[in-house]
């Protein structure tokens, strides 16, 4: 590669990061809105975020279009090129978060007209903001391709995993009290569900990030350990 | 011999280089400044063209000066300014800006707007959005974009430069005009019931004496007038707080429809109202646009002499629709124009008193006008009459097939 052409190609780089930071932004306002709408009961704010999830599928698909572009006509390699592989599945991570505030909205809709206990609504703001954190988090380790922050994102998900048994627990409880309808409850607990996956989502942006930085991937222990096993069972074979 | 010649040679060709070099010196001079052509030796030349030199360096390092004085100026603004060139890249961009240039979270999406604004700036076209972020803390911000153009003259319009974007934090300026709204809303229905309550208890009230009666009566009328006031503010709060609905509206109709209310009003007064209109349709609230045109043909019944007539026409004119309201009654002072749209503004207080008017009618008006992205003006000369007219824009047929586009 000619300094030129690296130069424009490191520009390109630049403009993947910054279209993945504007969908990292537009997937945790989607996110953030949906839990308002929740909370709120509003059926026309939940209808809009739904309409706005093909903005993010859009802005996805070109990402991944642009990374795909870059590869084929730069074949770049070593970091370079796990750069705009990590770029790939990031933006799908993200596209999903995206998907899981529509689904928090979808789940404003069966629910409208229960009355949430005010720790329930405290628990859904709680992680809301527990998920939406995260995904920050994410962001800011891929901005920064920092491996430290990325590999810490398993350890501070933890806390999203309590918020998300406490909730169930709360669920059952008011059940047990006649508090809560069969129904409502079950909603309530698959979108508790969500958060806890856009959580999980954040957690693999770390991952990811590790990827870029290390070319370390967590299946390779796995993968390690079935060559060994496989390298034994090769010596140990008689013939 | 032999060397004798090539001596000779050498000695007339350092002459002939010498004055060839001279020549194009004086030549390069001339080029460079057309008052040294024909006078002055090499190095008189050679100074001025140092004198030049360093004329065009000082200047150079004022014009830097000054482009450094400014940008730290733009750089002072609480407003974020992000200026693009004519190709679309980006030449300056103040403090505010660079905040939101460097944004991870939310605030990339305030620069994905300033982008796209910026883009559009620059075919000729200035828009603006608010951009709400939902994540903690909330904030909402506005970004506009114009294009940048040069101060045309006779000759034609000036030269197309760039586009230029603006950024603003409209979150606190935004909070402050909902509670506002919230208030009056708010007030108006708490007061609505008890002043309901006392013009029925005042009806209800028996009269002995004369003297009783005249006081019911005025009890009867203050009780009036303060329920007008709230429903004038209830209806200023709801053309400031909802935008309007987006429904075919037929401004006969509407015009139709003030005519209808006020005319009880007008047969008291012995005023005419004279209707001049044709069918023309716009989008927009039929509810606030009647409410709009009725506030005119109000004041215009109010301030007219009993006798008088009030003249309301509807034209089109170029893309948009005209409504006026033409009264011959005591006219508005040039001075007052200004502030006549202003709420609880009163030019005369105690004839306000008489005539029962709320101090409302024109901020309605320009609120519920505005709403439908039109103007209201008013032309007006005491002793004379005035003239209010609503100007709404009237959406071309493409854009009326595709409401969305």
């Amino acid at each position: 590669m000619t300094e030129e052409t690296r130069r424009t190609f490191h520009e390109d780089l630049d403009s993947v990061r910054d279209q993945i930071i504007q969908l990292g932004a537009s997937a945790t306002e989607a996110g953030a809105r949906a839990t308002q709408a929740l909370l709120d009961g509003n059926l026309v704010a939940a209808q809009a975020i739904i309409d706005g999830d093909d903005r993010l599928d859009a802005a996805a698909v070109e990402i991944e279009e642009n990374c795909q572009l870059l590869l084929a006509l730069q074949q770049p390699m070593a970091i370079d090129l796990r750069r705009i592989l990590a770029a790939i599945w990031i933006t799908a991570e993200l596209e999903r978060i995206g998907d899981l505030a529509c689904n928090i909205c979808k789940g404003t809709r069966r629910v409208f007209g229960t009355e949430f206990s005010p720790r329930v609504r405290g628990l859904i703001a709680e992680m809301s903001d527990e998920a939406l954190r995260l995904t920050r988090l994410g962001v800011d380790a891929y901005v920064d391709e920092d491996e430290g922050l990325a590999a810490a994102l398993d350890d501070i998900d933890d806390r999203l995993d309590t918020l998300h048994a406490d909730f169930v627990q709360v669920l059952l409880e008011h059940r047990g009290e006649g508090g809560l309808d069969l129904q409502p409850a079950v909603q309530l607990a698959l979108v508790a569900r969500y958060y806890e996956r856009i959580g999980d989502h954040a957690v693999n942006i770390g991952e990811r990030v590790r990827y870029l930085v290390t070319g370390w991937k967590q299946e390779h222990a796995g993968a390690a350990r079935e060559h060994e096993r496989l390298r034994r069972g090769l010596s140990e074979d008689p013939a | 011999m032999i060397w004798l010649i090539a001596v000779a040679a050498l000695a007339v060709g350092a002459v002939i280089g010498l004055a060839v070099h001279h020549l194009w010196v004086r030549a390069a001079v001339a080029a460079a400044d057309p008052e040294a052509s024909g006078s002055g030796s090499v190095s008189q030349a050679l100074t001025r063209s140092r004198h030049l030199r360093e004329r065009a360096s000082s200047e150079r390092a004022a014009a830097e000066l000054e482009l450094r004085r400014l940008r730290g100026s733009l750089d002072e603004l609480e407003t974020g300014i992000v200026v693009c060139d004519r190709a679309g890249e980006v030449v300056a961009r103040n403090r505010a800006a660079a905040v939101f240039a460097a944004a991870r979270h939310g605030e990339a999406l305030v620069s994905r707007a300033v982008t796209e604004l910026l883009e559009r700036a620059r075919a000729g076209e200035a828009g603006a959005r608010d951009i709400e972020l939902a994540t903690h803390p909330r904030r909402i911000y506005h970004v506009g974009a114009a294009p940048v153009v040069e101060a045309g003259d006779e000759a034609g319009p000036g030269e197309v430069l760039g586009a230029v974007a603006f950024v603003r934090d409209v979150t606190d300026q935004q909070r402050i005009d909902e509670v506002r709204r919230d208030f009056v809303a708010n007030m108006s229905h708490e007061l609505k019931t008890p002043v309901g309550a006392l013009s029925l208890l005042a009806e209800a009230l028996g009269a002995e004496s004369a003297a009783d009666e005249a006081l019911v009566g005025r009890i009867r009328e203050e009780a009036q007038r303060v329920a007008r006031t709230i429903d004038d503010l209830m209806a200023l709060s709801y053309v400031e707080g909802e935008p309007p609905t987006d429904e075919r509206v037929d401004v006969g109709a509407v015009v139709a429809g003030a005519v209808e209310r006020i005319s009880e009003a007008a047969g008291q007064r012995r005023v005419g109202v004279r209707v001049l209109a044709g069918s023309v349709s716009i989008r927009g609230s039929a509810v606030q646009l009647e409410s709009a045109v009725f506030n005119l043909l109000d004041n215009a019944v109010k301030f007219s002499e009993p006798g008088g007539t009030v003249e309301l026409v509807v034209a089109r004119d170029d893309g948009g629709v005209a409504v006026s309201v033409q009264d011959r009654g005591i006219g508005i002072p040039r001075a007052e124009q200004d502030r006549i749209f202003e709420r609880f503004y009163r030019i005369d207080k105690a004839r306000s008193r008489l005539t029962g008017g709320t101090g409302l009618g024109l901020a309605i008006v320009r609120h519920a006008v505005l709403n439908h992205g039109g103007e209201v003006e008013v032309d007006s000369r005491e002793g004379e009459g005035s003239i209010f007219t609503i100007r709404l824009p009237v959406p071309s047929p493409d854009a009326e097939a595709m409401p969305d586009g």
